[in-house]
């Protein structure tokens, strides 16, 4: 039975390999797709629940070399300051509820620390902050209160910390928190206590233009993170803004607008998909229902010979589910790499939240696919299978030769 | 095997083909029908190979009826106990030859194993041993014919029924078809075979004429 199937798939080879490829673009475009909805979403809400800032703040200057959805999530860490003192103006603003400034240090890479590629080193303060401490992972430890010197927490991207001694710029730090993945550029930061990561800035080389134009580091802060009592964000947001030089980010505003960015990207590729799916599925049909019609001579000799109906059943399905079989293991295959295609092209057109499925969510979604294929499939053979069963064996005595 | 016929009543559409038929072969023997073309041979045939339901009638096997058989009983009794020899050779074009042999074996669970050196044996006694790779649009007609007898050989059955087996035959492949035949009565087989070729039906224990669909015996000459 099973060599009767293989000879019939390798008989048939342009119609089999048109099957199958539709079965395996069906099966990666519905896996990929799908694998990136649940990134992209999962992103956005982890980013909602932690409980961000409401309002992000930035110096006037670095508003052109970024857009605002970049620096919603990520702080989109540029080389931009401004006084210290609008982060007391702010806190002084009716409205505003918290506070927090963030210093964005120099990018770091092997050459001189122990981390993996660039890095980017960021400086804030423990005691105040509420935007980073949710994101301490459960085994990754717990944030302390005030960060010592030498103390650092990092990205979930950033590498290379395992080792006996780590260091950052020539001095031996503790790592004392890893942070979950939060899908953005905060992944690949390494956090220090904010007056130190000023003291690094203070020394490094290159930097001197910096201190010249905005004054020393110590007074300086990149970006204030603010939330908002409940009322109206609009207006507080107004009234930061009058301070002037400032730049004032909504963060609902730019979840909205990365959500309906995406929204629109996910109907299309959806469309896409489901189209593809259906076109496989279609093609699956058409295969199945010529096959029982072009072979009812072949079928109905092997009735003759001595194969019941239900053996001339299986000799299809068999057929059919080896195609959407195979299919859909390279499928799966081949829906890993589209999305890995997908979420770099969609990540070089702005930062957005991400994070990548768990393994579990993984499976769940390729045994989904698999099911829905495998129901589609068995409903485009049951005609044929119905046809199938009316072969006459009889006809095997009729004249023609079978071709 | 015995096979035993009666009242096999048969028409397509409104066209009487067979009407009342009865017949008997003991085991262990063979019956040659003849007739002229169109007059119901191979309708006759596909009834009592169990390959087309008559509109009324019945067809035992040693003594059990195949009204009392399922489905897959009677597949199962087509595969295994029936070897059916076609009028044309009816090989499935996308099979070796050898795999054409092979074919009544695939739906037997457990006979696939001994059958592929089964074939190639049948192959080599029908002078084929050199054809066995070979897709049936690459062989001769005569070929063909005795690839479709190697098939009907295959799992040894007890009754093999063949639809002018030797039809269009050259005399040497036709010799060798109805030697084949003929040999198996010989070790216990039976065999119904239709023909229009005298000399055929003269080697079979009985000659029944096919007329009017009715089915009667030749008085031997
Ligand atoms: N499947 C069929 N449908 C309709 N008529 C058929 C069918 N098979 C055979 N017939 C008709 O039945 C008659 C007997 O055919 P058949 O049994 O093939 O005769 P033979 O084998 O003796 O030549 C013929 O008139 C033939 O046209
Ligand atoms: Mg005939």
């Amino acid at each position: 039975m099973w060599s009767l199937i293989r000879q019939s798939i390798a008989m048939r080879k342009v119609q089999s390999a048109s099957v199958l490829v539709g079965v395996v673009l069906g099966v990666a475009s519905l896996f990929a797709l799908f694998l990136l909805y649940q990134g992209v979403f999962s992103g956005i809400a982890t980013s909602i629940s932690r409980d961000g800032a409401d309002l992000l703040v930035i110096p006037s200057d670095a508003e052109s070399s970024v857009s605002d959805d970049d620096l919603l999530f990520t702080g989109a860490p540029v080389t931009m300051y401004f006084s210290s003192s609008v982060a007391d103006q702010i806190a002084g603003i009716d409205g505003v509820e918290r506070v927090t400034g963030q210093f964005y240090g120099q990018t770091l890479d092997a050459s001189c620390c122990s981390s993996i590629g660039a890095v980017r080193l960021v400086g804030y303060d423990a005691s105040i902050d509420w935007v980073i401490r949710p994101w301490a992972t459960m085994d990754g430890g717990e944030i302390p209160s005030q960060l010592v010197e030498g103390e650092v927490i990092i990205g979930s991207n950033v590498k290379g910390f395992g080792v006996d001694d780590p260091k950052v710029l020539g001095n031996p730090v503790t790592v004392v928190a890893v942070l979950a993945p939060t899908g953005t550029d905060l992944d690949d930061c390494i956090l220090m206590d904010i007056d130190q990561v000023r003291a690094i800035s203070a020394a490094t080389d290159g930097y001197g233009h910096y201190w010249e134009k905005y004054g020393d580091p110590t007074g300086l802060l990149s970006a204030v993170l603010v939330s908002v009592d409940d009322g109206d964000q609009d207006a507080v947001a107004a009234k930061i803004e009058a301070l002037g030089g400032v730049h004032v980010i909504k963060s609902a505003e730019a979840v909205k607008e990365v959500q309906g960015q995406m929204r629109v990207v996910f109907q299309v590729m959806l469309g896409a998909g489901v189209l593809l799916a259906v076109a496989s599925l279609a093609k699956l049909f058409a295969r199945f229902f010529s096959m029982a019609w072009d072979r009812r001579r072949e079928l109905a000799l092997y009735r003759a010979v001595g194969a019941s109906r239900r053996d001339i059943s299986r000799l299809i399905a068999g057929e059919a589910a080896v195609l959407v079989g195979a299919g859909s293991a390279v499928g799966l295959v081949l829906g890993v790499g589209l999305y890995r295609l997908m979420l770099g092209l969609l990540t070089t057109q702005g930062g957005f939240p991400f994070i990548a499925c768990a393994p579990l969510v993984v499976a769940g979604g390729a045994v989904i696919i698999i099911v829905i294929f495998a129901i589609a499939g068995a409903l485009a053979v049951a005609a044929p299978l119905r046809q199938a069963g009316r072969i006459d064996p009889a006809s095997a005595l009729q004249q023609v030769d079978i071709d | 095997m015995s096979l035993d016929a009666f009242g096999i009543t048969h028409s397509y559409d409104d066209d009487p083909v067979l009407a009342d038929v009865q017949l008997s072969l003991a085991a262990e023997s063979s019956v040659a029908i003849m007739g002229s073309s169109g007059c119901g041979k191979t309708t006759l045939l596909s009834v009592l190979g169990l390959l087309l339901a008559p509109r009324a009638g019945t067809v035992a096997f040693d003594g059990r009826s195949s009204s009392t058989m399922d489905e897959p009983e009677r597949a199962r009794l087509r595969g295994e106990r029936i070897g059916f020899v076609f009028q044309t050779a009816q090989l499935v074009g996308s099979l070796r030859a050898w795999e054409n042999v092979v074919v009544p074996a695939r739906f037997r669970a457990g006979k696939a194993a001994g059958a592929a050196a089964r074939a190639r044996d049948l192959l080599d006694g029908f002078g084929l041993s050199d054809y066995a790779e070979h897709f049936p649009h690459q062989l001769s007609l005569g070929q063909r014919r005795r690839i479709a007898l190697a098939r009907a050989l295959l799992l040894d059955p007890a009754l093999v029924i063949a639809d002018e087996p030797t039809d269009d035959l050259d005399a040497d492949n036709a010799r060798f078809v109805a030697d084949t035949l003929f040999a198996r009565t010989q070790e216990g087989g039976s065999l119904i075979v239709a023909t229009h070729d005298r000399v055929l039906a003269e080697r079979a224990d009985a000659i029944l004429m096919l007329e009017d669909g009715h089915l009667d015996p030749v008085s031997d000459t």
